[in-house]
């Protein structure tokens, strides 16, 4: 798999079982298995049992009542719009970011990373409630902008698409600066240096050396930040106040709410099959690209 | 973009002037005062131990490092603050830098295409460029494809294509092997000849320096120790630090005994007179300090029948000897406790000592050299 190869930080569901696969003996069977033993209890049942949920009666009621309405597919669409919103804007915000950290002086570089790494060490639920504390109606950003006289009324920021990005780009940023970041450091440090020296300039260097040789580190970190923005359910739960419905919402709300186990998951296999496919079609682009 | 500043600087004469350089990096002296000028069309070594600063120097004329101190002219214009895109020099990097992601012919036409020129143009000029380092059927491989010699070549042809006043050479031989090495020092010195390109080569290969350059500046610690042609580097180091590193030599200290003409005579340190080569100024300085410096294939097998009458003899027990096809090289401990390196003719027709076997070595004024006078 083209982005496994990539070696970038995070691995993308590269399977424990990998290093087996080339040295093939006892001993690494012996000590692949606990994991193997965690990911069969917590994952492949759990799954199994979904999956038999969903079918329940052998009949497809329940996907049929999911596709049909247009309700559950809206709520679909709405998903990867926002997940899709979010994965452009952390590239965009990332990809800078994740190249002064490459190519800074190693002082500055641990500064940086410290600012990146520390949000992940955080809980969600903690820096989401932050996010509510400046968003709110009575929040700091809006008591600012009519103690200062700017604003009259506060503005309706919480509860709103624009909070649910904000608040899931903050949370997958560090998902796209570390991929990319690896793949820029990678790069010969000579590489730009000839290509000054044969007459490029700073953008043309950057858009003809540094852009083309990342573009593993961005793929691997633009396939993260989506396919892990289509479940998101804290952030929006959350920052949305339930005006910005995505679908792993959906999914708590009918069993909790409906006690509706089977349509949840046939919901929840839905979700995963379209993750699934988004995941299988952004490594086809990989391996195209990486191809010629 | 046709007025790109480099392209309309294209096609000068490329006379190279270092002025006063110094840089240091941190408590590190890497340049120290370096002043050099290099003729258009010539070809000048710059060669030193590693560490030496001499990379250093070739980051500072091509603008990816900026001097403390001192000025970079080319053709007389001051380049010492211009951004290295504009100033038109090209560069081989130690490992070529090719950009891994393009093809050869892309690699080669980067900087034409960086100037701004039509694609019509540049898929010509490459196709010249690609011709004349034998590559043309490589065009659309990727550098990886190809070999070390072949990577060199794309390296050489993209660092050229854009007529630049000056070409830099940062050890680009270094991994190659042997018998590539010495076939791309011939062909890069043809390519330089045929362009008529002003050439700073680096090396830490004292042989390379000798084979390819019209002037070789030695270089050590930041400092330009000599320059000059290969010949005179060579027979007459200005120091017993180039004496020691460019091939090899014997340096013996000893006290000028007597001095009569064009011939002084030294009384080295343990006993042996012998004669050496004068200078006028020597003449009054009996009883001064000197060091002189003797290659060691410059002696002759004193006990071979018919050998050449020389006027220094040197007698001893061979204490190592060894064959090393060319010749066999001895090193030989006189009785006076002089430990001597000695390279002697090999062959079936050449006698062979053994360890511990008597020897005598014999060399002319001449091909002895004073190197340090105090």
């Amino acid at each position: 798999m083209a982005l496994s190869s990539a070696a970038s930080a995070p691995r993308l569901g590269a399977a424990p079982g990998e290093a087996g696969r080339s040295h093939f003996a006892l001993g690494t069977l012996a000590l692949t298995l606990p994991a193997l033993l965690l990911l069969l209890l917590l994952f492949v049942l759990p799954l199994g049992r979904l999956f038999a949920l969903s079918f329940a009666g052998g009949s497809l009621e329940w996907y049929a009542k999911a596709l049909t309405g247009g309700l559950y597919t809206t709520i679909l669409l709405r998903t990867f719009e926002i997940a899709a919103i979010v994965t452009i804007c952390c590239l965009v915000i990332g990809y800078p970011v994740a190249f002064l950290l490459a190519t800074t002086t190693p002082a500055w570089r641990a500064i940086g990373f410290a600012f990146v790494m520390l949000p992940l060490w955080t809980s969600v639920l903690v820096r989401t409630y932050a996010w509510m504390v400046l968003l709110g109606r009575n929040g700091i950003i809006n008591r600012l902008l009519i103690d200062t006289g700017l604003m009259e009324q506060p503005l309706p920021m919480l509860n709103s698409k624009m909070a649910v990005v904000l608040g899931m780009v903050h949370v997958m940023l560090p998902f796209m600066i570390l991929p990319i970041y690896s793949a820029v450091t990678r790069i010969d440090p000579d590489l730009p240096k000839a290509a000054r020296g044969l007459g490029a300039s700073t953008l043309r260097v950057v858009t003809t050396i540094y852009l083309p040789l990342s573009l593993r580190g961005i793929l691997a970190g633009v396939t993260l930040v989506f396919v892990v923005s289509l479940g998101f359910y804290i952030t929006p739960a959350l920052l949305g106040g339930g005006k910005v419905l995505m679908f792993a919402m959906v999914i708590e709300q009918q069993v909790r709410e409906f006690l509706a186990w089977n349509f949840a998951s046939a919901l929840s296999v839905i979700l995963l099959a379209v993750t699934l496919l988004a995941f299988w079609l952004l490594n086809q682009g990989v391996a195209r690209r990486l191809g010629d | 973009m046709s007025d790109h500043p480099a392209r309309r600087a294209a096609a000068q004469a490329g006379r190279l002037d270092i002025e006063g350089v110094s840089k240091t990096f941190g408590d590190v002296v890497a340049l120290a005062d370096i002043s050099l000028g290099v003729a258009a069309g010539e070809f000048v070594t710059i060669l030193g131990p590693s560490g030496s600063g001499k990379t250093t120097l070739l980051k500072v004329i091509a603008g990816f490092e900026t001097a403390d101190l001192g000025r970079i002219r080319v053709d007389g214009s001051d380049v010492t603050d211009l951004d290295p895109a504009r100033r038109n020099i090209g560069m081989v990097f130690q490992n070529y830098a090719l950009f891994p992601h393009l093809s050869v012919a892309r690699n080669v036409g980067y900087p034409l295409a960086m100037r701004g020129m039509t694609k019509g143009e540049i898929a010509e000029r490459v196709g010249e460029a690609l011709e004349m380092v034998e590559l043309a059927g490589m065009a659309e491989r990727l550098p990886k494809q190809l070999s070390g010699g072949q990577q060199q070549r794309v390296a050489l042809a993209r660092a050229t294509i854009f007529r630049p006043r000056l070409l830099l050479l940062d050890e680009p031989f270094g991994a190659l092997d042997r018998k590539l090495r010495e076939q791309m020092q011939l062909e890069v010195r043809r390519l330089q000849r045929r362009l008529g390109l002003t050439t700073l080569f680096i090396t830490h290969d004292q042989e390379e320096a000798l084979i390819m350059s019209d002037r070789i500046a030695v270089m050590e610690k930041g400092c330009l120790q000599q320059v000059g042609p290969p010949l005179e580097i060579y027979e007459a180091p200005a120091n017993p630090f180039i004496a020691d590193f460019i091939g090899e030599s014997n340096i013996f200290s000893g006290t000028i005994e007597a001095s009569g003409g064009d011939v002084l005579s030294v009384r080295l340190d343990g006993g042996l007179s012998i004669q050496v080569p004068s200078r006028p100024e020597l003449a009054a300085r009996i009883g001064g300090r000197v060091r002189v410096m003797i290659r060691p294939e410059r002696f002759v097998d004193l006990n071979v029948v018919g050998a050449p009458a020389t006027v220094n003899r040197i007698d001893g027990l061979v204490a190592e000897s060894a064959y090393i096809g060319v010749s066999d090289k001895y090193r030989i401990a006189t009785a006076a406790g002089l430990d001597v390196l000695v390279r002697l003719p090999s062959g079936p027709s050449s006698r062979r000592y053994g360890p511990g076997e008597p020897i005598s070595a014999g060399f002319h004024a001449a091909d002895a050299r004073l190197i340090e006078v105090e």
